[in-house]
């Protein structure tokens, strides 16, 4: 039972460690950065806004990196700004969308 | 190990280091727990940067000083006077460190990776960015319901490591908090193993380094089971051990002064971790009080004849013996209790309860076992291990003075059943949340049990090797008790409220201890760490 415990181990090690992995998480790693750096250069700092998106994980991941930053809203007419992400090459394969309300 | 990553090591177990040495004393616990004691500072660091004010590099530098001057005073005070045996040898312990250290070495050449989880992103790096704020931006994102999504309620250890991280490395490299959730998990997973080694820490060489074997075999499981989630940076397999770590040391180790203060640490550990951790510190907290200070129903006899004219009877447990209970409890809770209590009076709800989802609770249990068992396949394994090891072993098990397995099984069904009370009266749709939780919520079960089977095999070998030796089996086919005793396994007896041994334990009351291997008479508690043979 251990064995096959450790070997699966070795396997998803082994699995973590290919290419396909690591060019995979690069890329989400390099789009993160990305928006992150964004959300700094097109809004200003302490900006209330409003996040966007038809998908919960776009709006999650956007609220996630304006932190420190922008300050997230709910309700829309509380915030200055609103913001989302469309589909680009900006940052990978999204390109951040911000604009005043 | 990058740059920052080894100076992040430096703050998390500088300050740990002493608190850690006054623990455990010369242990190979000791390299693992320094940097956990440094996390739990930083997270009641993240408790007074909340309620109070100020920023974590502010608090976590108060917490630090104040806990190692207290230490530093305490040590000389009382410390000099302490009866605590040396440990093992610098040898043993070097090699201890380095076999259960380096098991976790291939697993963690994941963090290479730079994997980022979706929990790791969406719960612990939003909150180490909020806690690197300072104190009116933790308290404001705190209440801006835009981050509901976020799971505030969750404790801050791993958010404040990262925080630590981002406070002395800045913002530049956010996987940083990844790394260092990573780290302090091979920390904890690395006291859980380094405690399982010391099962077998005054036995023969060979039993020695079975036991560091079985430890790292135990450490590598962990990975194995928490999979990309151990180094992706998200903290489930970080409390699971810290848990793990708490059932070792208070459950299963014999009593003594020094796997009682680590098993606190610990249970600190995980209950500062998840919210699930603080449950399962709390039963583990409870066994423990019940462990080292047992139930007595026995009325005490008066010690004189004439005392047979007094009516009054005194019956145990006293409410000495229960407030000592309270407080083994309380005490070590109370990190994570205080920071349950803070997210109450902020306004802050979790998110999985509160709401009806609108399936029946039928339906949901069934979707839960459907959805879990499948991860529990260790389960009829360990109970046939434990089955067979409580036919063939339980004396050479309690000759060793080693907690009765039972203790470690509670835990597991306590916490399988408090799970599946989550799964059935939580909000979220069920389906939902089980493909994206079950995996990771069931680490821990499995986690305890391949450490059960491990000390079961540590206690075979020696059996085995006591047989072959010269040992005997009595009629029952059972080891007699002297030949795990000749092995010179280190025991101590469980102590009663009133520091006397008693005749057994475990949660069923356990086997009477065989009379050469009760210590009878012993006045303290580390006195029963010295070694008896019989």
């Amino acid at each position: 039972m251990f064995a096959l415990c450790l070997h699966r181990g070795f396997d998803i090690t082994a699995f973590e460690r290919s290419a396909t992995s690591v060019d995979r998480w690069s890329s989400f790693n390099q789009r993160e950065e990305c928006i992150y750096a964004a959300i700094r250069s097109e809004l200003p700092r302490g900006a209330t806004v409003f996040i966007y998106d038809r998908a919960v994980t776009y709006r999650q991941e956007l609220t996630e990196l304006s932190t420190l930053w922008a300050i997230p809203r709910r309700p829309r007419t509380t915030a200055q700004w609103m913001m989302t992400l469309v589909r680009g090459q900006e940052c990978v394969d999204v390109t951040l969308k911000v604009h005043r309300r | 190990m990058s740059r920052a990553l080894f100076v992040l090591v430096v703050m998390l177990g500088l300050p740990g280091f002493l608190p850690a040495l006054a623990a455990v004393r010369r242990s190979p616990a000791l390299f693992f727990l320094a940097p956990l004691i440094g996390a739990a500072m930083a997270a009641v660091a993240v408790e007074f940067e909340l309620g109070v004010g100020g920023s974590l590099l502010m608090w976590y530098v108060v917490l630090s000083v104040l806990t190692n001057v207290a230490v530093i005073a305490w040590w000389w005070v009382v410390g000099g006077s302490s009866t605590q045996p040396a440990g093992p040898s610098w040898a043993w312990l070097a090699l201890t460190v380095v076999v259960v250290g380096g098991a976790m070495v291939v697993p963690m050449t994941g963090l290479r990776t730079l994997m980022f989880g979706r929990d790791a992103n969406s719960i612990w790096l939003t909150h180490s960015l909020m806690i690197a704020g300072g104190h009116q931006v933790l308290l404001a994102d705190m209440r801006n319901s835009a981050y509901a999504f976020s799971n505030l309620d969750y404790p801050p250890l791993a958010s404040a490591a990262g925080a630590l991280a981002f406070a002395r490395f800045g913002l530049a490299r956010l996987h940083l908090a990844v790394d260092v959730t990573a780290l302090l998990t091979a920390c904890a997973l690395g006291v859980a193993g380094a405690s399982l080694a010391t099962v077998t820490e005054r036995g023969r060489p060979f039993l020695r380094v079975a036991g560091i074997v079985v430890a790292a075999a135990v450490c590598m499981a962990g990975f194995s089971l928490a999979a990309d989630s151990a180094v992706d940076g998200r903290a489930d397999l970080l409390w699971s051990a810290a848990a793990l770590g708490a059932i070792i040391c208070g459950l299963v180790l014999p009593q003594s002064k020094r796997s009682l203060v680590l098993a606190w640490i610990c249970a600190i550990v995980a209950s500062l971790t998840k919210n699930e951790g603080l449950t399962t510190a709390l039963i583990v907290l409870v066994l423990i009080a019940f462990r080292y200070r047992p139930l007595s129903w026995r009325r005490q006899l008066p010690a004189h004849a004439e005392s047979h004219a007094r009516p009054r009877r005194r019956l145990s447990p006293t409410v000495r013996s229960w407030a000592e209970r309270a407080a083994f409890v309380v005490l070590p809770a109370l990190p994570g209790l205080a920071w349950l209590l803070l997210v109450h009076l902020l306004g802050v709800r979790d998110r999985f309860f509160g709401q009806h989802s609108g399936e029946t609770p039928g339906l949901r249990a069934g979707a839960t076992l459907n959805s879990i068992l499948p991860h529990l396949v260790i389960v009829p394994i360990a109970l046939a291990v434990l089955v067979v090891g409580g036919v063939f072993f339980h004396r050479a098990r309690g000759g060793a003075g080693l907690g009765n397995p039972g203790w470690l099984w509670v835990v597991c069904l306590s916490y399988l059943a408090v799970l599946l009370a989550t799964y059935v009266v939580g909000a979220y749709e069920i389906h939902w949340w089980l493909k994206t939780s079950a995996a990771r919520t069931t680490i821990f079960p499995q986690l305890a049990l391949y450490a059960d089977l491990g000390i079961w095999l540590i206690i075979a070998l020696d059996a085995s090797g006591q047989l072959r030796g010269g040992g005997r089996l009595d009629a029952g086919g059972r080891l007699a008790a002297g030949g795990l005793d000749a092995g010179g396994l280190d025991a101590g007896g469980p102590l009663d409220a009133a520091g006397r041994l008693s005749a057994g334990e475990g949660p069923g009351g356990g086997q009477p201890r065989p009379a050469a291997a009760v210590k009878i008479g012993a006045s303290t508690q580390d006195e029963q760490e010295t070694k008896w043979r019989s």
